[in-house]
């Protein structure tokens, strides 16, 4: 902007009082919590020390990295968010180009019933389609007319959960993906029409390479997001069968709603915010994106 | 062969919207069955038989389903309230004025988004007990806390898109800062608005987790912590189930109808940009 900055006209006090409540508030109930969250790590707070808990260094990270099932959980953790991310890439890019393309009339209809998933809260989807794939009186096995064990099979419950959270996220990348799709100039397509490129050669060679930006974005904030996946994996499986789904969300609250292990939670929840912000540097690293929201 | 081509195209998408929707329409059907019969049946009819509102007079009569729906209104509506009062003022700061800091500031409201809520869950909860704040007026101040970076940037964006001139001239007629805010950069953000009280909304509609740590008393649940702990049991019959499925479905269903010009705009300018 080459113009005088409008904050010339206005003083200092009056970008204080803009800036100060949402600031204190935001100090208060969000930045505190979190640097309260940093010194429990190194606490020993739990239920029998609840009062009178002290410092005990790095003695909550030395026992999660030398428990087994630490890792036994981090690795379901990777396979988990590997899965849903791919899923959610190979539905959300072929919806989006499937739904914008010119030979399907009445795109835009279709492109309204794909976001009804948003439009049912998501603990009630949840419990829904966990009903739905109960194996006594769910319809899925009726429809199958198989006795799937959803529930109680490591294998199968790890299905579920990945269609489940399928059914519940896709919208976003779909969303993303076909606004992305839609800012091409139709006219790129025409010419490539004319020089007698074939829609595969238009899709590999024009709508992919135009829309990586965006799609790298949203697979850095899906990824994100899966690896930090609480609700739908404890709501639907509580990392069961046999700790076969556990993830590191789940795990974590269970040593807080369960056992009372604050200090042992806090380290946990601190590591899966740690790797949270190694996804964020990418994002800074890929840069054009924050770029443009701060400029 | 375009006319095949086209045929095609439709009965793939027909199918691909019927799998999506299937969840949906089930719901529905189950809510018109009897619940006495409904918990175990597992013959699957696509079209229902025997048709009742047994569910829903059950429902309307015994179960606490409007309490706990009043419950999350009780949260949703100062929520976004309050949101938009706090959410306002810092987003016209930081598209208007050029200070020290404002970079750092905008960019760890981006990057805070990342963060799992898990990370501030429990503290929240020692924090709220010293208040004796474990109520929902201590889960809304979590949930505007929670939903405010993301706001302050989308908001923020909305207002770098209205020229700079409005507020120079306005200031130039001798428009008080509170007055350009309010009467003329606000009317003019209006879809920037709409997204915040409508992202607001689904956001405390959906949240689970802090709604489950932070509410101890049962009488005080959201629908969503309910919900989870229906679920855990499956005491309730099946058809019931769904007609609580639907009833709390009905005020988001509203809200996203009315978003949907939003959202397709809206969300992505705010996301992307």
């Amino acid at each position: 902007m080459a113009k005088p900055p409008f904050s010339l006209l206005i003083g200092k006090t009056a970008l204080l009082l803009l800036l100060l409540p949402s600031i204190i508030f935001f100090l208060f109930f969000f930045i505190y919590p979190i640097t309260q969250n940093l010194m429990l790590a190194f606490t020993n707070k739990s239920l029998y020390h609840y009062y009178d808990y002290g410092f005990v260094g790095l003695a909550n990270f030395a026992r999660m990295f030398s428990s087994s099932s630490f890792y036994t959980v981090l690795g379901q953790t990777l396979l988990w968010m590997t899965c849903t991310v791919s899923l959610q890439v190979v539905f959300g890019l072929s919806f989006a180009i499937f739904f914008t393309s010119p030979s399907l009339k009445g795109g835009n209809i279709y492109r309204g019933l794909l976001l009804l998933p948003w439009a049912v809260p998501n603990v009630v989807m949840i419990m829904i389609l966990k009903g739905m794939f109960n194996p006594t009186f769910g319809v899925v096995n009726s429809i199958l007319g198989a006795d799937t064990p959803w529930y109680t099979s490591p294998f199968y419950a790890f299905l579920m959960i990945q269609i489940v959270n399928i059914w519940l996220a896709y919208p976003f990348l779909t969303l993303l993906l076909t606004g992305a799709i839609q800012s091409i100039p139709t006219e790129i397509f025409e010419s490539a029409k004319i020089w007698g490129c074939s829609a595969f050669q238009q899709l590999r060679h024009i709508t992919l390479p135009l829309v990586k930006p965006i799609l790298s974005y949203g697979l850095l904030m899906t990824s994100a997001t899966a690896f930090t996946q609480f609700p739908v994996i404890w709501l639907l499986t509580r990392g069961g069968p046999g700790g076969s789904t556990e993830v590191l969300m789940t795990w974590g609250y269970k040593e807080a709603f369960f056992s009372y292990n604050y200090g042992y939670h806090a380290a946990i929840a601190m590591f899966g915010a740690l790797i949270t912000i190694i996804f964020a540097i990418f994002i800074i690293k890929k840069g054009k994106i924050l770029e443009m929201a701060v400029q | 062969m375009s006319r095949m081509k086209t045929v095609v195209y439709q009965l793939i998408a027909i199918s691909i919207i019927v799998l999506i929707v299937f969840p949906i329409y089930w719901t529905v059907i189950t809510s018109f069955k009897s619940p006495r019969a409904g918990l175990f049946t597992t013959e699957f009819h696509l079209l229902p038989t025997n048709l009742t509102l047994e569910a829903y007079q059950y429902a309307f009569q015994i179960s606490p389903i409007f309490l706990w729906l009043g419950n999350s209104l009780i949260v949703a509506i100062p929520t976004i309230v309050l949101l938009v009062f706090l959410v306002t003022p810092i987003a016209y700061a930081l598209s208007r004025y050029r200070f020290f800091g404002r970079k750092s500031i905008m960019i760890m409201f981006i990057l805070v988004q990342l963060l799992p809520i898990m990370i501030a869950a429990w503290p929240l909860f020692f924090i709220m007990k010293e208040l004796h704040l474990l109520n929902l007026w201590g889960l809304t101040l979590a949930y505007i806390a929670m939903l405010m970076p993301f706001q302050i940037i989308n908001l923020k964006l909305f207002f770098d898109t209205i020229p700079i001139e409005m507020d120079e001239t306005a200031f130039m007629d001798g428009a008080s800062l509170p007055r350009i805010l309010y009467r003329i950069i606000l009317p003019l953000a209006k879809p920037g608005l709409g997204v915040v009280l409508i992202l607001g909304f689904m956001g405390v509609w959906n949240e689970y987790l802090l709604a489950r740590t932070l509410l101890l008393d049962s009488s005080q649940y959201t629908f969503s912590v309910a919900f989870g702990e229906l679920g855990a049991y499956w005491q309730t019959p099946w058809p019931v189930f769904a007609v609580y499925s639907i009833i709390s479905s009905i005020p988001l269903l509203i809200v996203f109808i009315y978003a949907q010009k939003y959202l397709k705009k809206g969300i992505m300018r705010g996301a992307l940009k």
